[in-house]
């Protein structure tokens, strides 16, 4: 897996939020989950082909889908933010690889900081680190994510797995990975 | 116990946890308080964000039935009532600045136990909450229709010209003194804002000038619904026409199950501003048609076309094999507007087929792998460090203003630094310009560790940039710090030697690295010195000025070293 350059804590909601499927209103890009920045307030420059691409797909559907049939403003858009996740720059790096001449299959990876504007407590902090993987290739399927999961896991010494279905606005099938410890 | 949630683990939803109510006011109030309350073992399910057909009982009831194949999915029937003799709802122009759009549907000759008239109401706080984005896009209202006749008008008017008796009150009041009324209130205070500093506020009245409600904030009085109610007329206004169809369509399938005819809700008419009408719900079922290859390849299964059809019909999808069997074709009900795309019914085929029950496998492909050269610079400067006798620490990124700037010796504007808009503590005002005031807060915290500390971070610091496509950036700094009785520059200064000779830097002017005496706003004058290589200024070292350490609460000498390390890249 190569490693995803991920230095960038300042991100705007384009990559972050839009790029990623996930509608303007929703509620995770409220105020209070989200850190949103006075300066820089907005980014500057954002991928004009894309831009447009993306504005389509949420506001009247594309590519299969049905969209979300709401009007999208790119202002919105705009707004710099302290990312939320690293799936921004995992945003960022398949959309250099749609750009390539030719597809060539990649494995990437990022082990980095996020920001969420939570209240501090016992087991959450406003900032901690995340893992990101990414397998682009062609015919991959469920099971394939499963078992890559599966070996992760296993060489962190974590051998009993479940999963679950799960709701995410940018991954359909989506799960989350429960682990049993003994004891 | 165990059985169901093993259920809503296969199904997709979280059993939170199982109490009573009793617990509950135990928990919260102490054991005193809880004698009398319910034994009743209730469930608390989470459930996702996207399925709004879940949020009620008879939803999840009728979901987890059909998932088990112990019921078949309903259909849901639209009667549209013969001409003349339906509900009709008028809008006026006057909404279209404050809130254009609005759907309506009637729910005819139902029966309400205490039970059912709980989760009709609760499903209505619950899509407030949840689709309709705290009433900000759309407002739900339900009326008893035996109170009131129609045709019903939506309008917009000034606030002193509207004047009803709100829910649960009793008196009459005019908009601009229920504003007043409710500021305090815990509950409806929060949407007044919606519609508060408007020259006018949507209004719906009957034929006979009945205010059936003030959207959002409160229905009248008069049309409130009660377990004996028989006949129900639902309105919802709202910003978002997408979102009002989708939450009159998920109450009504959900509650018209107790209608005389069940699953049955008759239609209403909604007349615009420009004279054309639309006939609500829309109760739209859509055909969608999926190849059963499409969903083995994706889900990494081989189950035959029909089986394939039986799966999805369990989760509220009915299908059928179609065509000599090379394809599927979808039925797609009301209640799931969250299916938008092939992929979603993709998953739904995967959650029906279980997700533990797939093959686990590890994809074919092959790829050469490649560390990015900054986080290898970083991990291997990481490790010799700490054979240098430093301690590794990790500290927040984000800080007060004042942290890198006012108890440095520095102007906040000089830093460049990011500012954040809606910090929750002082503490997170500005993403940090440079490492040194997380050490020192280190250092303040561990005062009780032996001397010398010696603290060392390879971290990112953020910067204001407007070259980039965000206009910020980060940088990869290496902050030292040592801490003792004697302020140890010697040792600061022979770490950054080290450092250089790792990183295969000679100690020369012209292709190496040099050190010049300076001034340093955090420094102690004389006893500063900017670190030059690779043609620029890459740091700073030296020993801490005492208002500095003072100001970190620390009490001991301290000398310092910081520098950008992407240069050596």
């Amino acid at each position: 897996f190569t490693e995803m350059p991920t230095d960038n804590f300042v991100e705007s909601s384009f990559w972050n939020f839009d790029a990623l499927f996930q509608p303007q209103q929703h509620p995770a890009r409220d105020q209070h989950d989200t850190f949103f920045l006075q300066d820089p307030a907005e980014a500057p420059e954002l991928p004009a082909g894309y831009t447009a691409k993306v504005k389509k797909v949420h506001s009247q559907g594309g590519y299969g889908s049905q969209g979300y049939k709401y009007d999208w403003r790119l202002e919105e858009a705009r707004k710099n933010l302290l990312r939320t996740h690293t799936t921004s720059a995992s945003a960022r790096a398949l959309y250099r690889l749609a750009r390539q001449e030719k597809f060539s299959p990649v494995k990437y990876f990022s082990i980095d900081r996020v920001f969420r504007n939570e209240s501090l407590d016992a087991t959450h902090l406003a900032e901690f680190h995340q893992v990101e993987g990414v397998v682009a290739d062609r015919g991959l399927t469920l099971g394939h994510l499963m078992g890559t999961l599966r070996q992760f896991f296993n060489q962190l010494g974590i051998t009993q797995l479940r999963f679950k279905p799960a709701y995410n606005p940018y991954t359909e099938p989506s799960m989350e990975v429960f682990s049993y410890h003994e004891g | 116990d165990e059985e169901f949630n093993e259920l809503c683990f296969e199904f997709g939803l979280e059993l939170d946890e199982i109490t009573s109510e009793k617990d509950i006011i135990s928990k919260e109030k102490g054991e005193e308080k809880a004698k009398g309350a319910s034994d009743t073992v209730l469930y608390k399910i989470d459930v996702p964000a996207n399925r709004y057909d879940l949020l009620c009982l008879e939803g999840l009831v009728r979901g987890l039935q059909v998932f088990k194949e112990r019921i078949n999915l309903p259909s849901y029937e639209k009667i549209i009532p013969p001409e003349g003799e339906g509900q009709r709802l008028i809008i006026t122009g006057e909404t279209v600045h404050v809130r254009p759009h609005a759907v309506a549907a009637v729910l005819r000759n139902i029966t309400f136990t205490k039970e059912r008239y709980d989760s009709f109401i609760d499903l209505q706080e619950k899509l407030h909450q949840n689709i309709c984005r705290r009433r900000a896009l759309v407002a739900i209202g339900t009326h008893d229709l035996d109170t009131i006749s129609g045709p019903f008008t939506f309008t917009a008017k000034p606030p002193s010209e509207i004047k009803f008796k709100p829910l649960n009150q009793s008196q009459e009041y005019t908009a601009s003194q229920i504003m007043d009324l409710y500021r305090t209130d815990s509950h409806l205070r929060h949407y007044l804002h919606l519609i508060e500093n408007k020259p006018l506020y949507p209004v719906i009245y009957d034929s006979n000038g009945v205010v059936l409600s003030m959207p959002p904030i409160i229905n009248g009085d008069h049309t409130k619904i009660s377990v004996k109610t028989r006949n129900v007329f639902i309105e919802c206004t709202g910003t978002d026409i997408t979102k009002a169809k989708i939450v009159l369509d998920i109450i009504v399938t959900m509650f018209s199950e107790y209608c005389e005819k069940p699953f049955s809700v008759e239609a209403a008419e909604v007349v615009y501003p420009n004279g054309k009408t639309h006939i609500y719900p829309e109760l739209a079922y859509r055909k969608e048609k999926v190849k059963p290859e499409l969903i083995n390849k994706k889900i990494g299964i081989s189950e035959t076309p029909s089986s394939l059809a039986k799966l999805l019909t369990r989760m509220c999808l009915k299908s059928h094999v179609i065509g000599n069997g090379n394809n599927i074709e979808i039925e797609i009900p009301p209640t799931r507007a969250d299916i938008i795309h092939a992929c979603d019914i993709v998953e739904d085929a995967a959650i029906a087929y279980g997700y533990n029950n797939i093959q686990m496998t590890i994809p074919k492909t092959y790829t050469i792998a490649n560390q990015l050269p900054l986080n290898k610079l970083t991990e291997l400067l990481r490790v010799d460090l700490a054979a240098a006798g430093f301690t590794e620490a990790l500290t927040f990124a984000l800080c007060s203003q004042e942290d890198i700037a006012d108890k440095l010796g520095m102007d906040i504007s000089a830093t460049k630094a990011v500012r954040i808009a809606n910090p929750k503590t002082a503490e997170f005002q500005v993403a940090r310009t440079t490492l040194l005031p997380g050490l020192l807060k280190t250092i303040a915290a561990n005062r009780k560790m032996p001397l010398p500390l010696k603290l060392f971070e390879i971290s990112d610091v953020v910067v204001k940039d407007p070259n980039t496509d965000v206009g910020a950036r980060n940088y990869r700094h290496f902050c030292a710090v040592y801490y003792n009785k004697s302020p140890g520059f010697e040792i600061i200064h022979g770490l950054l030697d080290r450092v250089m000779q790792l990183l295969e830097v000679p100690p020369s002017e012209e292709n190496g690295y040099t050190i010049k005496a300076t001034e340093g706003s955090a420094f102690f004058p004389g006893r500063c010195a900017e670190i030059f290589a690779k043609g620029q200024s890459i740091g700073k070292l030296g020993v801490l000025h005492p208002d500095v350490i003072t100001k970190f609460e620390l009490t001991m000498p301290c000398s310092a070293l910081e520098i950008n390390i992407e240069p050596f890249v």
